[in-house]
C-alpha cells in the first residue's frame, strides 16, 4: 500500500531542493563551480531509501534540473536515477550507514554521477567531456556532496520515515553478511 | 538480519522503468516535441520569482563569499582600474578627438553597432545553475520585452551571443564560446572574410575557416559579424580583435586566435537586438 504521508515528504524534499539548486547553489560557487544538490540528494536517496526510492527521487530531481537547463531534457534524470539506483544496490547488506561511510559513497558517487552526466549529455550532443573544468568540476561536486552529507542523508531518512537504513556515527556500517 | 523492508522491493523493475522514461524524455527532446517545450518555459516561469526572492535574501552573504573566494583577483582588479584612472586622466585632453575619430571610422567602415538598432536592456541572472552550462547565460527579460529566439545579444563592448530560449520574463542566452556556435566574420581594415567559433568557455575565440594563406592579416585587426546574405547575427556587431595567427600549411588556411572584446567572465547588462534575419 502506498505511505502518502512518505511520498508527500519526498514531494515536499524534491522542492525544497530545486528551489536551493536555482535559488541558492548559484550564488556561492566554490571555485567557480556550482554545486550540485540535486545530485547529492538523489545519492542521499539511495543511501537512506534503497535502490528503489533513490532510483525515483534522483529521476525526478533529475528532470526537474534538465527543465531548467538549456542541455538536453532527461540526461540528468538518467544519470541520477542511474546513480542512486546503484549506491542503493551496493548499500543494501548495510543495516547501518554509518556518516563516514554516508561521507565516502556521496564522494565517490557524485564523482561518478558528474561523470556520467557528461558521457550522457556529450552523446546527445553537449560538449561536456571536452570542458576543460571537468576534472574540477567532478572534485568540487564530490567533495561537497561529501561535506553535505551529515545534512542531506537524515533529510532522506526523515522522508523515508520507517522504512529507511539506520544512521549511527563510527567508521563504517553494519553489514548483513 | 535482513535489511529493512522498505528496501528490498521490486529495484529492477523501477530503474529498468526509470531509465526507458528518460530515453523516452531525451528522444522527444531531441525531436524538439511542442509539449516538452512548454514544460520548460512553465518551469522557467515558475522559477523565475523564487530565484528573484532568494537571490535578493542571499544578497550580503553572497557578496562576502564572493569576497572571500575572489579576494587576490579582486585586489589586482584594483590595481588594474587604479592604473586605468590614471591613464585615462592623462590621454582626457584627446579623448574627445579620439571619439570624433573612432565615430568617423565606424562611419567609413559601415559599422552600424547598437546606435542603429533598437535594443532591449538585460541583466544577467545570478548565474547558471549547473557549471556545465557555461556556454549560456541567462538574463531577465524575456517575450513579455518583445525578445525572440534567434535575436543578437551585446555587451558594450561587442557581440555575445543570441537568444536560445525564452519564456514570459526570462531567456537563455547561448554564449559565443559554445564550440557549435559559428558566426561569419569580417576583419578589419582588411576586409577579409571568415568564419568564426567557440572553443569553450575559457578559451581563444577561433577563426579557421575561408581565411586563406593568400589574405594578409596583421595582429590587432578588428573583428565584426559579417551580416552577410542571410546571415543569423546583425552586422558590424565587434567580436574582438586577432591576437595571433598560425599558418596551417595542410589545410591552407590561416588559424586566427580572438580576444573577445566582452568579457564573458563579467557579464552584468547586456542589450538584445531589436533585429530579426531577413527571410
Amino acid at each position: 500500500m502506498t505511505d502518502w504521508l512518505m511520498v508527500s515528504r519526498w514531494v515536499v524534499i524534491v522542492v525544497t531542493t530545486t528551489v536551493a539548486q536555482i535559488g541558492l547553489a548559484p550564488q556561492f560557487p566554490v571555485f567557480g563551480v556550482v554545486v550540485d544538490l540535486m545530485l547529492a540528494m538523489s545519492i542521499a536517496a539511495g543511501i537512506a531509501a534503497g535502490p528503489e526510492r533513490g532510483a525515483i527521487v534522483g529521476f525526478f530531481l533529475g528532470l526537474l534540473y534538465d527543465a531548467m537547463r538549456p542541455g538536453p531534457l532527461g540526461v540528468s534524470a538518467l544519470a541520477y536515477s542511474l546513480v542512486a539506483f546503484a549506491v542503493g544496490t551496493l548499500l543494501v547488506s548495510v543495516i547501518t550507514v554509518r556518516r563516514t561511510l554516508a561521507a565516502a559513497v556521496m564522494f565517490l558517487a557524485s564523482g561518478v554521477g558528474v561523470l556520467g552526466y557528461a558521457v550522457v549529455a556529450e552523446l546527445f550532443g553537449q560538449h561536456t567531456l571536452t570542458n576543460g573544468r571537468l576534472w574540477q568540476i567532478t572534485v568540487v561536486v564530490a567533495l561537497s556532496a561529501a561535506l553535505l552529507s551529515p545534512l542531506l542523508v537524515p533529510i532522506a531518512r526523515w522522508a523515508e520515515g520507517e522504512g529507511a537504513i539506520e544512521g549511527r556515527s563510527g567508521v563504517l556500517g553494519r553489514i548483513d553478511a | 538480519m535482513v535489511a529493512p523492508a522498505g528496501r528490498r522491493r521490486r529495484p529492477r523493475f523501477t530503474i529498468l522503468v526509470m531509465t526507458l522514461l528518460s530515453i523516452t524524455v531525451l528522444t522527444l527532446d531531441a525531436r524538439n516535441v511542442p509539449v516538452l517545450g512548454s514544460v520548460r518555459r512553465g518551469a522557467m516561469q515558475v522559477l523565475e520569482p523564487v530565484e528573484g526572492a532568494l537571490g535578493w535574501v542571499a544578497t550580503p552573504a553572497r557578496n562576502a563569499w564572493n569576497g572571500i573566494g575572489n579576494y587576490g583577483e579582486l585586489e589586482k582588479e584594483n590595481e588594474r582600474l587604479r592604473a586605468e584612472i590614471d591613464r585615462l586622466k592623462a590621454e582626457g585632453v584627446t579623448s574627445d578627438a579620439a571619439d570624433e575619430q573612432l565615430r568617423r571610422l565606424q562611419e567609413q567602415l559601415g559599422i552600424p553597432f547598437l546606435e542603429d538598432y533598437q535594443t532591449v536592456v538585460a541583466q544577467v541572472s545570478t548565474g547558471n545553475y549547473s557549471t556545465f552550462d557555461d556556454n549560456t547565460a541567462q538574463i531577465n527579460r524575456g517575450s513579455s520585452s518583445g525578445i525572440k529566439v534567434g535575436q543578437s545579444v551585446t555587451t558594450n563592448a561587442g557581440f555575445i551571443g543570441t537568444i536560445m530560449k525564452v519564456s514570459k520574463d526570462r531567456a537563455v542566452v547561448r554564449l559565443i564560446t559554445d564550440p557549435d556556435f559559428r558566426v561569419g566574420v569580417r576583419l578589419s581594415p582588411t576586409d577579409a572574410l571568415g568564419v568564426g567559433r567557440g572553443t569553450g568557455a575559457g578559451n581563444p575565440w577561433l577563426i579557421d575557416e575561408s581565411i586563406g594563406l593568400n589574405v594578409e592579416v596583421e595582429k590587432g585587426e578588428q573583428v565584426f559579424t559579417s551580416g552577410l546574405g542571410r546571415s543569423r547575427f546583425a552586422p558590424g556587431l565587434p567580436i574582438g580583435k586577432v591576437t595571433k595567427i598560425t599558418r596551417d600549411q595542410g589545410q591552407q588556411l590561416q588559424i586566427l586566435e580572438v580576444e573577445m572584446a566582452a568579457d564573458l567572465g563579467r557579464l552584468d547588462y547586456v542589450q538584445v537586438l531589436m533585429w530579426e534575419p531577413p527571410k
